[in-house]
């Protein structure tokens, strides 16, 4: 049976579920699954459901949370911030190991998350293993996305003229606030300056067509010796709103395929 | 602030959080406030409008409960095998057993956002324990009847966008520019010919068509309608129900809108309106719900 939990310390907590393995395949592994944030958290959060209920009835422990103020867990949404996030998923992984008792701990992340999850990754020696769904290569060009998607949707909308939050101060973006210090923090975010050291076991995916950066970051982690599987799968966008496409679209075959590798590499040990 | 997790239901299958102002966790003078869950969006509501609102009311003293419906959010799909809409009436009626279980209180108010509004009239017509609710943007009819409005709804919602605008420079300057969904304004003014040409009449509906009116012809509890001026079902609230809420005896429900926003309130001033609005008619109501 799942076992929803408030972890972690008074007054940080944080909300997240435990899916129990749904049979016993002497698979000695479990995943910490790193949401991105705002609306593209409520957009995901249907796939990652699928993906956590896949992976739990292979066999794996799984831990679904949510950020400092993000989803159930506690805080307000102004209040989240890229290092209280990183600090979050150390959190999770302590939770699930100690929980579990598994040996083997994989982070899978989506967007925001899966750039998070590289970044928590670096600061442990216990992570075996990552799965990196379109990161966010550049937190710059993040921001410019976000207020592009932001200014479509307006468009069209009985809220275009509700324009004084779209200032500098006081800016938000489709339905969160996106505070000057996050702002700050995302624009540090540069996985093609930074030294990093892949796990193990590290598979990048790509699910969009045009995606510069993706590629960039591949060229990058080359040029460091930094040895990771990548896959393209394409898919639609399921973390953008008002790309026309429905709310309940799941990549299944995204799903399937992280599933698959995760298997494999059980195997493999 | 306290917030914590429950599993229950029959097969503790439904996930929620429960969340209570600290010390008041036994207040057993105030119904609680159940949330039910925005088309299949999760417990945390469009935008995380379901947490901002639970810590609100739980601050001033109420207990709130958010949970998943079987088979959303993370609740497990009910093997029973019963139409959606009774599953979703059995899985609220859980939610409020749990509540009479763990928390001795036996009246609650519902608050549902769009299909979750519908929700509410659907189990405050079938569970006594029911002592008010709060629709936002719901839509209060059946599916097959909204399908065969859609194309008056669609029209009559773009009708008020484009009289809106009319004199917006910036969007004549899109029109101009070719920015303008072409195909959109080609809709409205196709179906308003069609409408003129044809002499059409919008389709004639009675009162037992709209379950918010059923439920208001027979039972007297304090409702709350809450419309945002760019939903469709403000379009439709003005086509079916607007006119028939005049004719019922007994109270009326409080309608309230709220301008320049969207069906899911996804700008934070709106949404904050939208927070002021239900809780400033929690207080005026907390009167009539106050066990002595």
């Amino acid at each position: 049976m799942i076992e929803p939990l408030y972890f972690g310390k008074e007054p940080k907590l944080l909300f997240g579920i435990y899916y129990p393995p749904r049979h016993n395949n002497n698979i000695d592994a479990a995943i910490v699954f790193c949401s991105p944030i705002g609306q593209e958290y409520m957009r995901s959060h249907r796939t990652f459901l699928h993906l956590v209920k896949t992976l739990a009835l292979n066999g794996l422990h799984v831990l679904k949370f949510d950020y400092y103020g993000c989803g159930d867990s506690a805080g307000k949404c102004e209040e989240g911030n890229i290092d209280q996030w990183i600090l979050d998923i150390l959190e999770a992984i302590d939770e699930l190991k100690e929980g579990s008792g598994a040996k083997q701990l994989y982070l899978i992340g989506l967007r925001l998350g899966a750039t998070l999850a590289l970044l928590a990754s670096n600061r442990r020696s216990d992570v075996d293993g990552i799965v990196l769904w379109e990161p966010i290569v550049s937190g710059i060009n993040y921001i410019d996305e976000l207020r592009k998607t932001h200014h479509q949707w307006l468009n069209g909308s009985f809220s275009k003229n509700m324009s004084k939050h779209n200032n500098e101060d006081e800016e938000e973006i489709l339905g969160f606030p996106l505070t000057n210090a996050l702002k700050s923090q995302l624009r540090a975010i540069d996985l093609l300056t930074g030294v990093y050291v892949l796990p193990a076991n590290t598979l990048l995916i790509e699910s969009s067509t045009n995606k510069k950066d993706i590629d960039c970051f591949r060229q990058y982690l080359n040029e460091q010796n930094e040895a990771c599987e990548y896959v393209n799968i394409p898919a639609p966008q399921i973390w953008v709103k008002g790309n026309g496409e429905s709310k309940a679209i799941v990549p299944l075959r995204i799903v399937q395929y992280i599933s698959e590798w995760l298997t494999s590499k059980q195997r493999a040990c | 602030m306290l917030e914590n997790s429950i599993i229950f239901g029959n097969h503790k299958s439904l996930v929620g959080i429960c969340t209570n102002a600290e010390g008041q966790d036994k207040d057993i003078s105030l119904p609680a406030i159940i949330l039910l869950n925005a088309g299949i969006l999760h417990r945390v509501g469009p935008n995380r409008f379901h947490v901002k609102l639970a810590r609100k009311m739980a601050e001033y003293g109420f207990t709130v409960l958010r949970f998943d419906q079987s088979g959303k959010g993370d609740s497990e799909t009910s093997k029973k095998g019963i139409e959606f809409e009774e599953q979703t009436v059995c899985d609220t009626r859980a939610a409020m057993d749990y509540l009479s279980f763990v928390k001795n209180i036996d009246r609650f108010i519902l608050i549902g956002i769009c299909s979750g509004a519908d929700y509410t009239v659907n189990v405050a017509y079938r569970d006594e324990r029911v002592v008010g609710i709060i629709g936002i943007n719901g839509y209060y009819l059946d599916n097959a009847i909204l399908e065969s409005m859609s194309s008056d709804i669609t029209a009559s919602i773009q009708g008020r966008y484009y009289r809106k605008n009319l004199f917006n420079i910036k969007s004549w300057m899109r029109f101009i520019s070719g920015k303008s969904n072409i195909c959109k304004i080609w809709h409205y003014v196709k179906t308003k010919i069609e409408h003129i040409l044809k002499k059409e009449k919008q389709k004639v509906l009675f009162e037992s068509d709209s379950t918010i009116l059923k439920l208001l012809k027979n039972y007297n509890m304090p409702v709350l309608l809450v419309y945002s001026e760019g939903s469709s079902a403000w379009d439709t609230f003005q086509m079916v129900i607007a006119d028939q809420i005049n004719n019922l005896s007994g109270d009326k429900p409080v309608i309230k809108t709220i301008d320049k926003t969207d069906h899911v309130f996804a700008l934070l001033e709106s949404q904050s309106n939208l927070l002021d609005t239900v809780y400033q008619w929690v207080m005026n109501e907390e009167r009539s719900w106050i066990i002595s």
